[in-house]
Protein backbone atom coordinates (compact mmCIF):
# COMPACT_ATOMS: atom_id res chain seq x y z
CA UNK A 1 0.00 0.00 0.00
CA UNK A 2 3.16 2.33 0.56
CA UNK A 3 4.14 1.76 -2.84
CA UNK A 4 0.55 2.83 -3.82
CA UNK A 5 0.29 5.50 -1.73
CA UNK A 6 3.42 7.64 -3.10
CA UNK A 7 2.31 6.73 -6.56
CA UNK A 8 -1.02 8.72 -5.45
CA UNK A 9 1.12 11.32 -3.66
CA UNK A 10 3.49 11.95 -7.31
CA UNK A 11 0.64 12.08 -9.66
CA UNK A 12 -1.47 13.92 -6.97
CA UNK A 13 -4.52 11.63 -6.98
CA UNK A 14 -6.82 11.95 -4.56
CA UNK A 15 -6.91 10.18 -1.77
CA UNK A 16 -9.76 10.39 0.44
CA UNK A 17 -10.24 14.02 -0.73
CA UNK A 18 -13.65 14.77 0.52
CA UNK A 19 -13.73 17.64 -2.26
CA UNK A 20 -12.86 15.16 -5.21
CA UNK A 21 -16.50 14.14 -4.94
CA UNK A 22 -16.30 11.31 -7.94
CA UNK A 23 -13.04 9.85 -7.22
CA UNK A 24 -13.27 9.07 -3.82
CA UNK A 25 -12.99 5.42 -3.68
CA UNK A 26 -9.88 5.53 -6.59
CA UNK A 27 -7.99 4.86 -4.09
CA UNK A 28 -9.90 1.74 -2.33
CA UNK A 29 -10.64 0.24 -6.05
CA UNK A 30 -6.63 0.12 -7.00
CA UNK A 31 -5.90 -1.91 -3.20
CA UNK A 32 -9.28 -4.24 -4.06
CA UNK A 33 -7.77 -4.69 -7.21
CA UNK A 34 -4.34 -5.08 -6.29
CA UNK A 35 -5.79 -7.61 -3.14
CA UNK A 36 -7.07 -10.20 -6.20
CA UNK A 37 -3.53 -10.71 -8.15
CA UNK A 38 -0.03 -12.52 -6.58
CA UNK A 39 3.11 -10.48 -5.51
CA UNK A 40 4.47 -10.86 -9.67
CA UNK A 41 0.98 -9.04 -10.50
CA UNK A 42 0.79 -6.76 -8.27
CA UNK A 43 4.37 -5.50 -9.13
CA UNK A 44 3.73 -5.11 -12.18
CA UNK A 45 0.65 -3.25 -11.80
CA UNK A 46 2.27 -0.83 -9.56
CA UNK A 47 5.07 -0.11 -12.38
CA UNK A 48 2.71 0.15 -14.64
CA UNK A 49 0.51 2.47 -12.96
CA UNK A 50 3.86 4.83 -12.12
CA UNK A 51 3.75 5.47 -16.17
CA UNK A 52 0.03 5.89 -15.98
CA UNK A 53 -1.63 9.03 -17.43
CA UNK A 54 -4.75 10.21 -16.14
CA UNK A 55 -5.77 13.42 -18.37
CA UNK A 56 -8.46 15.41 -16.66
CA UNK A 57 -10.53 18.24 -18.39
CA UNK A 58 -8.86 20.49 -16.64
CA UNK A 59 -6.19 20.25 -18.66
CA UNK A 60 -7.39 19.67 -22.28
CA UNK A 61 -6.60 23.40 -23.08
CA UNK A 62 -3.26 23.74 -22.15
CA UNK A 63 -2.31 20.31 -24.28
CA UNK A 64 -4.36 21.32 -27.32
CA UNK A 65 -2.25 24.60 -26.92
CA UNK A 66 0.74 22.62 -26.26
CA UNK A 67 -0.19 20.31 -29.62
CA UNK A 68 -1.33 23.82 -31.70
CA UNK A 69 2.48 25.35 -30.55
CA UNK A 70 3.62 22.30 -32.54
CA UNK A 71 2.16 23.40 -35.98
CA UNK A 72 4.64 25.22 -37.88
CA UNK A 73 2.28 28.41 -39.77
CA UNK A 74 4.72 27.61 -43.20
CA UNK A 75 3.09 24.61 -43.57
CA UNK A 76 -0.27 25.85 -43.13
CA UNK A 77 0.34 28.80 -45.61
CA UNK A 78 -2.76 31.64 -45.98
CA UNK A 79 -5.63 29.65 -45.64
CA UNK A 80 -9.77 31.47 -46.61
CA UNK A 81 -10.90 28.81 -44.18
CA UNK A 82 -10.22 26.60 -41.40
CA UNK A 83 -12.90 23.91 -40.73
CA UNK A 84 -12.20 22.04 -37.11
CA UNK A 85 -14.12 18.34 -36.86
CA UNK A 86 -14.20 16.42 -34.79
CA UNK A 87 -12.56 12.48 -35.67
CA UNK A 88 -15.05 10.44 -36.58
CA UNK A 89 -15.21 7.59 -38.89
CA UNK A 90 -18.15 7.36 -41.47
CA UNK A 91 -19.76 4.67 -38.98
CA UNK A 92 -19.71 6.88 -36.11
CA UNK A 93 -21.13 9.71 -37.91
CA UNK A 94 -23.91 7.38 -39.14
CA UNK A 95 -24.69 6.18 -35.61
CA UNK A 96 -24.79 9.32 -34.24
CA UNK A 97 -21.85 9.11 -32.14
CA UNK A 98 -20.94 12.53 -30.04
CA UNK A 99 -16.98 11.62 -29.14
CA UNK A 100 -14.59 13.43 -27.71
CA UNK A 101 -13.99 15.54 -30.65
CA UNK A 102 -16.91 17.95 -30.43
CA UNK A 103 -14.84 18.93 -26.87
CA UNK A 104 -11.79 19.63 -28.43
CA UNK A 105 -13.05 21.74 -31.81
CA UNK A 106 -14.99 23.67 -29.25
CA UNK A 107 -11.78 24.50 -27.01
CA UNK A 108 -9.93 25.46 -30.22
CA UNK A 109 -12.29 28.25 -31.44
CA UNK A 110 -13.11 29.91 -28.11
CA UNK A 111 -10.24 29.44 -25.92
CA UNK A 112 -6.99 28.57 -28.10
CA UNK A 113 -7.57 30.25 -31.54
CA UNK A 114 -8.18 33.41 -29.83
CA UNK A 115 -4.98 33.50 -28.42
CA UNK A 116 -3.05 31.86 -31.16
CA UNK A 117 -1.71 34.08 -34.45
CA UNK A 118 -1.27 31.17 -36.36
CA UNK A 119 -4.53 31.13 -37.40
CA UNK A 120 -4.75 35.23 -37.86
CA UNK A 121 -7.26 36.67 -40.80
CA UNK A 122 -9.07 33.47 -41.08
CA UNK A 123 -12.20 32.44 -41.09
CA UNK A 124 -12.75 29.30 -38.44
CA UNK A 125 -15.89 27.37 -38.87
CA UNK A 126 -16.86 24.47 -36.66
CA UNK A 127 -18.74 21.43 -37.90
CA UNK A 128 -19.89 18.40 -35.49
CA UNK A 129 -19.02 16.42 -38.53
CA UNK A 130 -17.58 15.89 -41.68
CA UNK A 131 -20.92 15.21 -43.65
CA UNK A 132 -22.13 19.02 -42.69
CA UNK A 133 -19.34 20.51 -44.87
CA UNK A 134 -21.14 19.87 -47.94
CA UNK A 135 -24.31 21.85 -47.15
CA UNK A 136 -22.76 24.98 -46.97
CA UNK A 137 -19.35 24.82 -48.13
CA UNK A 138 -18.55 22.42 -51.13
CA UNK A 139 -17.10 25.11 -53.62
CA UNK A 140 -15.05 26.18 -50.43
CA UNK A 141 -11.01 26.97 -51.57
CA UNK A 142 -7.84 27.52 -50.58
CA UNK A 143 -9.28 25.63 -46.95
CA UNK A 144 -7.64 23.73 -44.11
CA UNK A 145 -9.54 20.91 -42.05
CA UNK A 146 -8.59 20.06 -39.16
CA UNK A 147 -9.79 16.65 -37.38
CA UNK A 148 -9.53 17.00 -33.43
CA UNK A 149 -9.57 14.31 -31.22
CA UNK A 150 -8.59 13.97 -27.54
CA UNK A 151 -6.49 10.79 -27.74
CA UNK A 152 -5.56 8.61 -30.48
CA UNK A 153 -5.04 4.81 -29.76
CA UNK A 154 -4.56 2.30 -32.77
CA UNK A 155 -5.20 5.20 -35.58
CA UNK A 156 -8.29 3.08 -36.75
CA UNK A 157 -10.80 5.60 -36.24
CA UNK A 158 -8.11 8.36 -37.62
CA UNK A 159 -7.72 5.97 -40.79
CA UNK A 160 -11.92 5.71 -41.62
CA UNK A 161 -12.15 9.07 -41.07
CA UNK A 162 -9.43 10.15 -43.81
CA UNK A 163 -10.49 7.25 -45.90
CA UNK A 164 -13.97 8.82 -45.98
CA UNK A 165 -12.89 12.15 -46.53
CA UNK A 166 -10.96 11.08 -49.56
CA UNK A 167 -13.91 9.38 -50.88
CA UNK A 168 -16.51 11.96 -50.46
CA UNK A 169 -15.51 15.48 -49.54
CA UNK A 170 -11.87 15.99 -51.17
CA UNK A 171 -11.29 18.65 -53.01
CA UNK A 172 -8.61 20.20 -54.44
CA UNK A 173 -5.34 22.18 -52.55
CA UNK A 174 -7.23 21.67 -49.47
CA UNK A 175 -5.20 20.61 -46.52
CA UNK A 176 -5.70 18.35 -43.88
CA UNK A 177 -3.98 17.91 -40.70
CA UNK A 178 -4.89 16.26 -37.38
CA UNK A 179 -4.57 17.35 -33.45
CA UNK A 180 -4.96 15.47 -30.47
CA UNK A 181 -3.97 15.82 -27.00
CA UNK A 182 -3.17 12.15 -26.59
CA UNK A 183 -1.42 10.05 -28.72
CA UNK A 184 0.12 6.53 -29.19
CA UNK A 185 2.94 5.84 -31.13
CA UNK A 186 1.16 3.53 -33.45
CA UNK A 187 -1.72 5.71 -33.72
CA UNK A 188 0.80 8.06 -35.06
CA UNK A 189 2.28 6.09 -37.66
CA UNK A 190 -1.02 5.25 -39.35
CA UNK A 191 -1.75 8.35 -39.81
CA UNK A 192 1.56 9.45 -41.17
CA UNK A 193 1.26 6.63 -43.71
CA UNK A 194 -1.78 8.27 -45.21
CA UNK A 195 0.66 11.09 -46.00
CA UNK A 196 -1.03 13.44 -43.16
CA UNK A 197 0.93 15.85 -40.50
CA UNK A 198 -0.35 15.07 -36.68
CA UNK A 199 0.19 17.11 -33.89
CA UNK A 200 -0.39 15.74 -30.42
CA UNK A 201 0.60 17.06 -27.17
CA UNK A 202 1.53 13.71 -25.58
CA UNK A 203 2.75 10.45 -27.63
CA UNK A 204 3.31 7.51 -25.56
CA UNK A 205 4.37 4.32 -26.48
CA UNK A 206 3.22 0.78 -25.77
CA UNK A 207 3.27 -0.04 -21.62
CA UNK A 208 5.25 -3.06 -21.93
CA UNK A 209 6.89 -3.90 -24.85
CA UNK A 210 8.50 0.03 -25.12
CA UNK A 211 9.18 0.10 -21.45
CA UNK A 212 12.35 0.82 -20.15
CA UNK A 213 11.24 -0.81 -16.44
CA UNK A 214 11.24 -4.07 -17.25
CA UNK A 215 14.52 -5.98 -17.73
CA UNK A 216 12.52 -9.11 -18.80
CA UNK A 217 9.63 -8.40 -20.64
CA UNK A 218 8.75 -11.37 -21.91
CA UNK A 219 8.07 -12.26 -18.31
CA UNK A 220 6.12 -8.79 -18.05
CA UNK A 221 3.57 -9.83 -21.17
CA UNK A 222 3.39 -13.39 -19.16
CA UNK A 223 2.47 -12.02 -16.09
CA UNK A 224 -0.20 -9.50 -17.51
CA UNK A 225 -1.56 -12.17 -19.83
CA UNK A 226 -2.44 -14.00 -16.07
CA UNK A 227 -3.82 -10.77 -14.86
CA UNK A 228 -5.65 -11.19 -18.22
CA UNK A 229 -7.31 -14.37 -17.97
CA UNK A 230 -8.88 -13.25 -14.96
CA UNK A 231 -10.89 -10.67 -16.82
CA UNK A 232 -14.46 -11.75 -18.80
CA UNK A 233 -12.96 -9.68 -22.16
CA UNK A 234 -13.44 -9.79 -25.99
CA UNK A 235 -10.30 -11.03 -26.60
CA UNK A 236 -9.50 -7.98 -29.15
CA UNK A 237 -9.04 -5.59 -26.05
CA UNK A 238 -6.19 -7.86 -24.65
CA UNK A 239 -3.58 -5.63 -23.83
CA UNK A 240 -5.64 -2.97 -25.29
CA UNK A 241 -7.43 -2.86 -28.56
CA UNK A 242 -4.69 -2.72 -31.02
CA UNK A 243 -2.37 -3.97 -28.57
CA UNK A 244 -1.50 -0.57 -27.81
CA UNK A 245 -0.55 -1.30 -24.26
CA UNK A 246 -1.93 1.87 -23.27
CA UNK A 247 -1.67 3.73 -20.13
CA UNK A 248 -3.98 6.45 -20.41
CA UNK A 249 -7.37 7.73 -18.97
CA UNK A 250 -9.02 10.54 -20.46
CA UNK A 251 -11.77 12.64 -19.38
CA UNK A 252 -15.01 11.54 -20.48
CA UNK A 253 -13.80 7.45 -20.37
CA UNK A 254 -10.85 5.35 -20.54
CA UNK A 255 -9.29 4.53 -24.22
CA UNK A 256 -10.22 0.16 -24.64
CA UNK A 257 -6.61 0.96 -25.96
CA UNK A 258 -5.54 1.20 -22.55
CA UNK A 259 -4.55 -2.19 -20.50
CA UNK A 260 -8.39 -3.70 -19.67
CA UNK A 261 -7.53 -4.53 -15.90
CA UNK A 262 -7.70 -1.16 -15.21
CA UNK A 263 -11.04 -0.27 -17.20
CA UNK A 264 -13.18 -3.66 -17.35
CA UNK A 265 -15.65 -4.17 -14.70
CA UNK A 266 -16.16 -7.60 -15.21
CA UNK A 267 -14.50 -10.86 -14.16
CA UNK A 268 -14.51 -14.79 -14.86
CA UNK A 269 -16.49 -17.14 -13.07
CA UNK A 270 -18.96 -13.70 -11.46
CA UNK A 271 -16.28 -12.01 -10.27
CA UNK A 272 -16.84 -8.30 -10.33
CA UNK A 273 -13.25 -6.59 -11.44
CA UNK A 274 -13.15 -3.41 -9.69
CA UNK A 275 -11.71 -1.22 -12.27
CA UNK A 276 -10.09 1.88 -11.22
CA UNK A 277 -11.38 4.06 -14.44
CA UNK A 278 -14.16 2.26 -15.85
CA UNK A 279 -15.40 2.75 -19.36
CA UNK A 280 -19.06 4.82 -18.50
CA UNK A 281 -20.57 7.11 -21.18
CA UNK A 282 -22.56 10.13 -19.96
CA UNK B 1 -14.32 46.37 -1.75
CA UNK B 2 -16.98 43.84 -3.18
CA UNK B 3 -16.95 40.74 -1.60
CA UNK B 4 -18.27 37.23 -2.36
CA UNK B 5 -21.94 38.12 -1.04
CA UNK B 6 -22.12 40.87 -3.90
CA UNK B 7 -19.95 39.27 -6.00
CA UNK B 8 -21.90 36.05 -6.06
CA UNK B 9 -24.99 37.83 -6.96
CA UNK B 10 -23.27 38.39 -10.59
CA UNK B 11 -22.04 35.55 -11.32
CA UNK B 12 -23.97 32.54 -13.53
CA UNK B 13 -24.70 29.92 -11.81
CA UNK B 14 -22.88 27.62 -14.81
CA UNK B 15 -19.85 29.68 -13.77
CA UNK B 16 -20.46 27.84 -10.32
CA UNK B 17 -20.91 24.63 -11.60
CA UNK B 18 -17.94 24.72 -13.59
CA UNK B 19 -15.85 26.06 -10.44
CA UNK B 20 -17.41 22.94 -8.23
CA UNK B 21 -16.19 20.77 -11.33
CA UNK B 22 -12.30 21.99 -11.49
CA UNK B 23 -12.68 21.98 -7.54
CA UNK B 24 -13.33 18.51 -6.93
CA UNK B 25 -11.91 17.55 -10.07
CA UNK B 26 -14.74 15.94 -11.42
CA UNK B 27 -15.58 15.75 -15.35
CA UNK B 28 -18.14 17.94 -17.10
CA UNK B 29 -21.23 15.08 -17.03
CA UNK B 30 -22.81 17.52 -14.46
CA UNK B 31 -22.87 19.97 -17.37
CA UNK B 32 -23.59 18.01 -20.12
CA UNK B 33 -26.58 16.58 -18.27
CA UNK B 34 -27.76 19.82 -17.81
CA UNK B 35 -28.04 20.44 -21.91
CA UNK B 36 -25.25 22.56 -22.26
CA UNK B 37 -23.38 22.22 -25.22
CA UNK B 38 -19.73 22.25 -25.45
CA UNK B 39 -19.66 25.56 -27.17
CA UNK B 40 -21.32 27.09 -24.26
CA UNK B 41 -18.73 25.24 -22.07
CA UNK B 42 -15.65 26.40 -23.91
CA UNK B 43 -17.56 30.18 -23.62
CA UNK B 44 -18.40 29.86 -19.97
CA UNK B 45 -14.59 28.50 -19.03
CA UNK B 46 -12.98 31.60 -21.16
CA UNK B 47 -15.32 33.98 -18.87
CA UNK B 48 -14.34 32.24 -15.31
CA UNK B 49 -10.36 32.84 -16.51
CA UNK B 50 -11.72 36.61 -17.32
CA UNK B 51 -13.55 37.02 -14.09
CA UNK B 52 -10.74 35.94 -12.25
CA UNK B 53 -12.17 32.76 -10.77
CA UNK B 54 -9.83 30.40 -12.34
CA UNK B 55 -6.66 30.56 -13.72
CA UNK B 56 -4.42 27.92 -16.03
CA UNK B 57 -1.12 27.18 -14.81
CA UNK B 58 0.84 24.02 -15.71
CA UNK B 59 -0.50 21.89 -13.81
CA UNK B 60 -3.58 22.96 -16.30
CA UNK B 61 -6.97 24.71 -14.52
CA UNK B 62 -7.65 25.26 -11.35
CA UNK B 63 -9.58 27.72 -8.95
CA UNK B 64 -8.38 30.79 -7.53
CA UNK B 65 -9.24 31.66 -3.86
CA UNK B 66 -11.82 34.19 -5.12
CA UNK B 67 -13.58 31.63 -7.10
CA UNK B 68 -13.40 29.38 -4.39
CA UNK B 69 -15.11 31.93 -1.45
CA UNK B 70 -17.78 32.92 -4.34
CA UNK B 71 -18.61 28.87 -5.24
CA UNK B 72 -18.99 28.28 -2.15
CA UNK B 73 -21.42 31.10 -1.22
CA UNK B 74 -25.07 29.97 -1.32
CA UNK B 75 -27.05 32.68 -2.62
CA UNK B 76 -30.33 31.12 -1.86
CA UNK B 77 -29.14 30.37 1.90
CA UNK B 78 -27.44 33.65 2.07
CA UNK B 79 -24.11 31.82 4.06
CA UNK B 80 -21.40 30.38 3.26
CA UNK B 81 -21.65 26.60 2.90
CA UNK B 82 -19.15 24.04 4.06
CA UNK B 83 -19.21 22.00 1.21
CA UNK B 84 -20.24 24.42 -1.89
CA UNK B 85 -22.85 21.48 -2.43
CA UNK B 86 -23.75 20.50 -6.05
CA UNK B 87 -27.19 21.11 -5.69
CA UNK B 88 -29.11 23.23 -3.19
CA UNK B 89 -31.90 21.85 -1.46
CA UNK B 90 -35.30 22.36 -2.15
CA UNK B 91 -36.66 24.56 0.69
CA UNK B 92 -39.74 24.86 -0.80
CA UNK B 93 -40.78 21.52 -1.10
CA UNK B 94 -39.98 20.60 2.62
CA UNK B 95 -42.66 19.45 5.04
CA UNK B 96 -43.10 19.65 8.09
CA UNK B 97 -41.98 15.95 9.85
CA UNK B 98 -43.87 13.78 11.90
CA UNK B 99 -43.39 11.90 15.02
CA UNK B 100 -41.86 7.99 14.74
CA UNK B 101 -44.99 6.29 15.73
CA UNK B 102 -47.33 8.36 13.84
CA UNK B 103 -49.08 7.44 10.54
CA UNK B 104 -49.63 9.69 7.96
CA UNK B 105 -53.54 9.67 5.99
CA UNK B 106 -53.82 11.71 3.07
CA UNK B 107 -56.94 13.75 3.48
CA UNK B 108 -59.52 12.07 1.46
CA UNK B 109 -60.12 13.88 -2.05
CA UNK B 110 -64.26 14.29 -2.97
CA UNK B 111 -63.53 14.22 -6.71
CA UNK B 112 -61.44 10.70 -5.81
CA UNK B 113 -64.23 9.10 -4.54
CA UNK B 114 -67.31 10.28 -6.23
CA UNK B 115 -69.34 8.08 -8.26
Amino acid sequence: MGWLTKIFDSKKWPIDDPEAKEWQDLFDRFCKLLSLLSDEEQNLVLTLTEDFLWCQWTIYEKLLREAVEKIESKSIGNRKYIFLVPLLSKEDIERGENKSGNMITSLMQYNVIPSTAIFNDTKIISLTSLDKISYRYADRENSLIIFLDDFIGSGTTADKCIKYYNEYYRIENELVLIIALVAQEQGIDVIRKLGLNVYAAIIRTRGISDSARFPNIGRAIRIMKNIEDKLLINGKYLFGYGRCEALVTMMKRTPNNTFPLYWCSRGKNKLAWPAPFPRHIW
Amino acid sequence: MAGPVSEAHMVDSNIILILQIINSKADLGPMLKKGLRYSQISRLTQSAKDQGLIVESDEGLSITAKGLSIMRYDIKRGKIRKDGGWISAEEESRIKSIGIDEVYLPTESKSHFEK
